[in-house]
This record gives structure tokens, sequence and C-alpha cells, in this order.
């Protein structure tokens, strides 16, 4: 199925059996098929934070890359609010020191990203998906 | 003092202001003429970019080799391209050239004669304040010359005049602080000031942080404020009076305020012309950004200049034509007051800014002589207008590819638009798919030419589609807060033939980006044009000696015949290419620059490391196709230089 296409909810559901088992050790909770509140508020902190116009819809890589993988594959966490918060030199990435509601929702950003990465998460609307804690 | 000497004095200050202001024009438009010189930053105020100059012809264009080179030192996009100089415009010995780079936005004078550095100016500008609020890279796109100064428009929205003879600084003027905007509120600069008499003309970015932003004139003298003209608000805002006109109409009062609503009921997309229920205040952080590339023509005393997208760029929260982002305008170059304006994308729901150059050529337009103004929008119409009276005479495709709207209605000057494209219509939170051009434009700020031995126009384009989904508030979209990202839309972008297999102008790959075209305005038609692997981010120059210059992302300088398309010349530099090509002679030979250093937005994934290797889902975005530019092009920022051998 294309992943572009494909559901938040099925995405999640498809998923986080293999995801339980070690959930404790990720930036994310998923608990009884749902997702924690931090993920969520990282989907909103991405969507406004303006992310979505180079980044494209979830992350999934557009003028910039895609951040899913970035956090999974190629960034460690502190390199990733190294780039968030300072740029990336010689690159169009601006510093988002200066962007409070990004600053103050890194970790919040970072879960939300890494689910993205673990493809906990779809490239979706998570406005209807069930919360966890 | 009596009243006879008071009125003396003040005839005599008249005729000295009269006299400054005709004596700067003069200077730079007997610059423009000799085409030893390039003092403009569209080479003459047509904004032709055509030079005079034919030693560099069809015959003999493909011995062109590399004169000289020059490094900025700096490594982010480089747009704009040099200015050349007379001893006699500078005060220094022999032919001067004048080049700048991206942030910090050095400046460099280098005589011609020794190729020696003659004196540099680096701007002490807060890093940390200004950069992050860049939107889409920290280029900046050049320089501007009259009475003895270099103009500098600083990122950090200072504008300075140095002396051209030895840098120091003249004056410097605040271009938004004064207001209570600059970096701190999301306000910088990227455009070349534009001087014009007695006037330097400058404008305005920050759409993406919900700036209200404007078109400014400052007095070349002193730096002191002659006008300030924003894209929206109130008539005293936006310097409109009772003569002010929109295709031969008078726009009447409070004709911005009027267009921006409160009714949710308002329905997109606008094809027509609508009233509010209810008003709104959303103007106040209404975008309409001024970042392009501005003509005069003295005989009606005109600047005219186009505004960029409505903020934020989810439209369901903005119901209303939005007026005036989107828009051509024609302003008095002494008073700023609105001789005519005219809004081509009413209603932003795509990021179409207006912003593109402004090109005045007197043409036969559907078979009569006109006195036109030729514009490439982003939203992929290229507009020909009377440029005396605002009249709408052409706005057809220059991209088959285009979709979003079927074509403009010529009468009411209301594109099409068509349901399945309109973000608006579609709702919040949903993805519209497929819609020509993407964000970027059909073509960007990046300048065409226009020969009048051929009278046709050159134009770089992007052949580029996306999705487009507007945010809501509720899945996280920013409030208007002063500094902070006002943007609240997800994009993806990918080569239109996905969309648009058939569009005549692809090649047999079907994915190519960008293609290079031969433009006739008068009729609104593709004569030639040249498919091109990537967007086409370059300045164009057309010459004397039919031949026409542009460079590609891929890092190429080329070199085509004017009548036909066809290839004469291509050079590979060190990096791609999005300055603009600018010709001058010195010691008779003709010389023809640019500048090599990618970035902006298209070029941007360029320099990130580890993208070639994303995922293929990824590929779904522009990063797919640009990702392999990775093997063409690293950052760089080299003024090249090329002549005959």
């Amino acid at each position: 199925m294309n992943k572009f296409i494909k559901s938040t909810a099925i995405s999640l559901m498809a998923v986080m059996m293999s995801f339980a088992a070690y959930a404790e050790d990720k930036p994310y909770q998923v608990v009884d098929g749902k997702i924690s509140a931090n993920a969520v508020e990282g989907w909103k902190t991405y969507n406004g934070g303006g992310c979505g116009a180079c980044h494209g819809k979830g992350g999934i890589g557009a003028v910039g890359p895609n951040l899913g993988n970035s956090v999974t594959q190629k960034l460690s966490k502190k390199e990733f609010v190294n780039i968030v918060t300072n740029g990336k030199s010689g690159t169009l990435m601006r510093p988002n020191k200066t962007n409070k509601r990004v600053m103050d929702n890194m970790d919040n950003l970072y879960a939300y990203l890494v689910a993205r990465g673990d493809d906990v998460l779809g490239p979706g609307n998570l406005i209807k998906l069930p919360l966890g804690k | 003092m009596s009243k006879l000497s008071i009125k003396n004095c003040l005839i005599a200050l008249l005729a000295l202001g009269l006299s400054t202001s005709v004596l700067a024009n003069d200077e730079v438009r007997k610059l423009n003429e000799n085409p030893n010189y390039w003092a403009f930053p569209g080479g003459d105020y047509n904004n032709w970019r055509y030079t005079e100059l034919n030693q560099i012809n069809t015959k003999n264009a493909s011995k062109i080799v590399t004169a000289w080179t020059f490094s900025t030192g700096r490594l982010q996009g480089h747009e704009g391209g040099p200015l050349v100089l007379p001893s006699s415009a500078t005060g220094l010995s022999g032919d001067t050239l004048y080049i700048h780079s991206s942030f910090p936005n050095d400046v460099f004078a280098i005589s011609l004669d020794t190729l020696e550095i003659v004196w540099y100016f680096e701007p002490q500008q807060d890093e940390a304040e200004t950069v992050p609020v860049m939107c889409c890279d920290i280029v900046n796109r050049g320089l501007g010359y009259s009475m003895g100064q270099i103009y500098l428009q600083q990122a950090d929205t200072t504008l300075v005049a140095l002396s051209a003879k030895d840098g120091s600084v003249k004056w410097k003027a605040e271009n938004g602080r004064d207001i209570g905007y600059g970096p701190a509120a999301g306000d910088t600069n990227t455009n070349a000031p534009h001087p014009m008499k007695d006037k330097v003309i400058t404008g305005c970015s920050g759409a993406e942080f919900g700036v209200r932003c404007w078109l400014a004139a400052f007095n070349a003298k002193d730096g002191s404020l002659a006008w300030r003209a924003f894209s929206m608000g109130p008539d005293e805002d936006i310097l409109f009076d009772a003569n002010t006109t929109s295709l031969g109409k008078k726009v009447g009062k409070d004709s911005s305020l009027k267009t921006w609503c409160t009714n949710a009921d308002w329905k997109a997309p606008a094809r027509g012309p609508s009233k509010c229920k209810g008003l709104s205040d959303a103007w106040k952080s209404g975008g309409g950004s001024t970042w392009g590339w501005w003509p005069a023509d003295f005989e009606e005393n005109l600047v005219y200049y186009g505004s960029g997208n409505p903020s934020t760029w989810n439209p369901v929260v903005r119901p209303g034509d939005n007026k005036w982002s989107m828009t051509m305008f024609a302003r008095d170059i002494d008073t700023g007051v609105a001789r005519w304006v005219y809004q081509m994308t009413p209603h932003d729901e795509w990021d179409y800014d207006g912003i593109n150059e402004m090109i005045l050529a007197d043409i036969k337009v559907k078979g009569k002589m006109t006195p036109a103004l030729v514009h490439f929008d982003r939203n992929g119409y290229g507009y020909t207008m009377n440029r005396k009276t605002g009249a709408l005479l052409v706005a057809e495709k220059y991209d088959p590819a285009v979709n979003w709207s079927t074509h403009v209605d010529m009468k009411t000057g209301y594109p099409q638009t068509l349901d399945k494209y309109s973000t608006h219509h579609n709702g919040e939170d949903v993805v519209s798919k497929d819609v020509c051009p993407a964000a970027l434009g059909t073509k960007d700020q990046q300048p065409a030419a226009f020969s009048p031995r051929t009278n046709l126009f050159y134009v770089p384009t992007n052949h580029v589609c996306m999705t487009y989904e507007p945010v809501s508030y509720a899945a996280g979209g920013n409030q208007y807060t002063a500094g902070q990202a006002y943007v609240n839309a997800n994009l993806t972008m990918y080569p239109a033939g996905a969309v648009c297999p058939d569009c005549p102008n692809n090649n047999s790959a079907k994915d190519n980006m960008g293609n290079f075209i031969a433009w006739d305005a008068g009729t609104g038609k593709i004569v030639w044009n040249i498919v091109e692997q990537w967007s086409v981010w370059s300045g164009v120059l057309a010459t004397a000696g039919d031949v026409v210059f542009y460079g590609t992302l891929d890092a190429y300088a080329k070199a085509v015949d004017a009548k036909s398309g066809k290839l004469l010349w291509k050079f590979k530099v060190p990096s791609g290419i999005i300055g603009n090509f600018n010709s001058w002679a010195h010691k008779g030979k003709q010389y023809v620059g640019i500048l090599s250093g990618i970035g902006g937005w298209a070029g941007a994934v360029v320099a990130i490391p580890g993208l070639a290797a994303a995922p293929g889902e990824a590929a779904l975005g522009a990063v797919g196709g640009y990702r392999k530019l990775l093997n063409s092009s690293r950052n760089s920022g080299v003024l090249m230089v090329f002549s005959l051998p």
C-alpha cells in the first residue's frame, strides 16, 4: 500500500503490537492501541511551525528531507535538537531558536517524528486518533 | 524675512530639488544607454536585461572562454548580478565592478583594470535575529547605483548608501524597524534597491511571518523616507486616491479593507467580484511582500511592481479577495500614489506570489503597437497590460501544465478556478492533489529578458506541480504572533509530467522540471522552448548579437540562438546557477558575468548531506527529482566572467 495515502489508524493498528514490547525506550508510547499525547502535540507543532512548507505533510520530504527517516536512521536526538535550534549551515534549514512554540515542544516534535520514522504513525490527521497517556 | 524672499527661497529650493532629481535620473539613464556599463539591476529602466553589445554573436559564441573568476567567500545561494560603472560615476580610476554576496551581504568593488579588490564592505548584522526568519534561503539580489552611491538593502532591513569611491557609509535608513517591524517581527529583505530619480525604491519580505508588507522610497541624498505604500489596509496606508483604477474603473474608497471578510460562508474559489458580510482585521497581518525587479516609465512618472501572497497560506481563515495581495501596482515615483492596480490571483490558495519582474516594451499586441507591460506570474499566466492605462490585453498560460484555472476572464480579470484545485473549496486538513504549478510558480523571481531585435521575451520557467494541504488551527496551525512562522500549510512538489504526461514541452522521460521558452507577448504564445531537467532559476540576458544566456541548477552556463533556441555554447561552472547574467565591455572586449552558487527554494536540497539515501516515499515530493542534483553541484559563491578568447 502506498505509504502516502495510508491512513493513520491503519498504520497504527498494523504496527502497535511489534512496538509494544519496547515502547518504553521510545520517546512516544503506544498502549492499548493508543498513541501518547506528546506525539500528537508534536504533530501540531510540526504543522504550526511551518515545517511542512519544506518537509511536506507529516515530514514525508519535499524540498527538505524526510524527517521520520532522519531521526530514526541518521540523527541522534542531540543532533536533531541542534539542527532544529540552530539551523544547518549551507542549507535552507533555518534556526528555530526564536520560535518559542517549536523550542517549547522540541521533545514532542521529536516524539512525533520518531513515531513517523518507526511507521507507527502515518502522515495524516491525528485529531481523531484515540489518545493514550 | 519678507514674504517675497521666502517665496524666492521656496522656488530656489524647489528648483534645486527638481534639478537634483533630474540629474540623478539622467545620470543613471545615460549609463544605461552606454552598453559598456550595467548600472541598474535590470540593465535599463525597462528591465529588458538586454545589451547592445554584439561582439559575442551566434557565429562565434561557441568559442566563449572563462576570462576571470571571483569568490565571494560565502557558500549560500547567490542571486542577482554585478553592476559595472565608469570612473565618472565612481570617482575611481578606470571601470569598477560591484558584486554582493548572500548573507551577511558583503559588497566588493573590483577594479576591471587590475582585478584587485578596491574596497569591501562587511555589514554587521544580527545573524541570530535575522537568519531564522528568512523563509527561503539567505539570498540577496544585488546592488543599486545613483549619485556616486552604491545602495545595499541588508537582510536585517537596514538600507545602506555607500560611497562608490571608497565604500564609506554615507547614510543608513531603517526599512521596517521604524514602524515596529524588522527581523524581530519576521520582516527581512532580499531585494535589490532600485534607484529612480532622486529616490531609492526598496521592498519587504515576510509574508510567511504575517508581515504587512510595502514598497518604500527613500531620498537618495540623505536616506530620509519619502513615502511608504502598504500592500493592504486603509487608503491612507496603501496610498490610493480617488483616481486609482483597476481595469479602467475607479476602485473607490476602502478598496482593500472591503475584501477581508469574516463570513465563513464566503464562497471559494474567487471567480468574480464578491462582497463581505462582515469585515475582519486580518489585513493587519496580511503579507503581500515585494521582492522583485521593478522598472520605471518616466513619461508617466510611474514605477511598476507586484505584491506577494496574503498571509497565512491557509486560505480558509481569510475569506475575501484579500486585496491588494497578488497585485500589479503602477505608482507615482515621487508620491507613491497608485495610478492603477490589477489583482492577478484574488484570494490566493496556492502561494502564487505576484512579485515577479515587470518588463516594459512597446510591442505589437494583437496587431496594434502598444505601450506594454509584460509580466510572467507565479500563477502560470503571462500577462500583457497597457502600462499607461492598466488595461488587461493578454493573459495566457506560459506552461501547458498550468491547471488550477481554465483561463482569465478578460472583462473581470478573475482567473476561472476549478473546484478540484481550490484548496479552500476542498477544505482545511485536506490534501489537494496535482495542482499545477507548484507554490514556487511557473516562474519565480529569476527575471526574464526582452530583445528588441526579435521582439521576444526569454523566460526561465518551472514545470512542477504539488499537493497542498491548508492546516487548521485544530491541527496545530499558528495564530498570528509577530516573528513566528505563519504558514499553516503542508506541501509536496514533483515534476509536472506526472500530472500532464502529454504536455507538448515535456521530454521523453516526462520528468523534467523546467523549460526555457521564447514568448510572444503580443499573442501570448510560446515561440520555441528548450526542455530542461531542472527548474530554470537564472536571470536571462539577451544581446544584440542575437545570443541569449541562461544558467541551470545542474551548473551549466548556456548560450542559445535568440531566433531558434539552438544551443551555441555551454560550460560547467562550480555550482548551480540562480544568479542573473549581466554584460559589459572593458577595453573593447565584451564580457558576460554570472554568479554561480546554488540555493534558493528549488536548489535547497543540494546542500543537504544524506539526502541521496532518502527512501522511495520521498520520491513523491520534489526530493525524488531534485536529489539527483547532488551528482551535479555543491554550494559555491563565485562570479564567473566569460568572453571570447
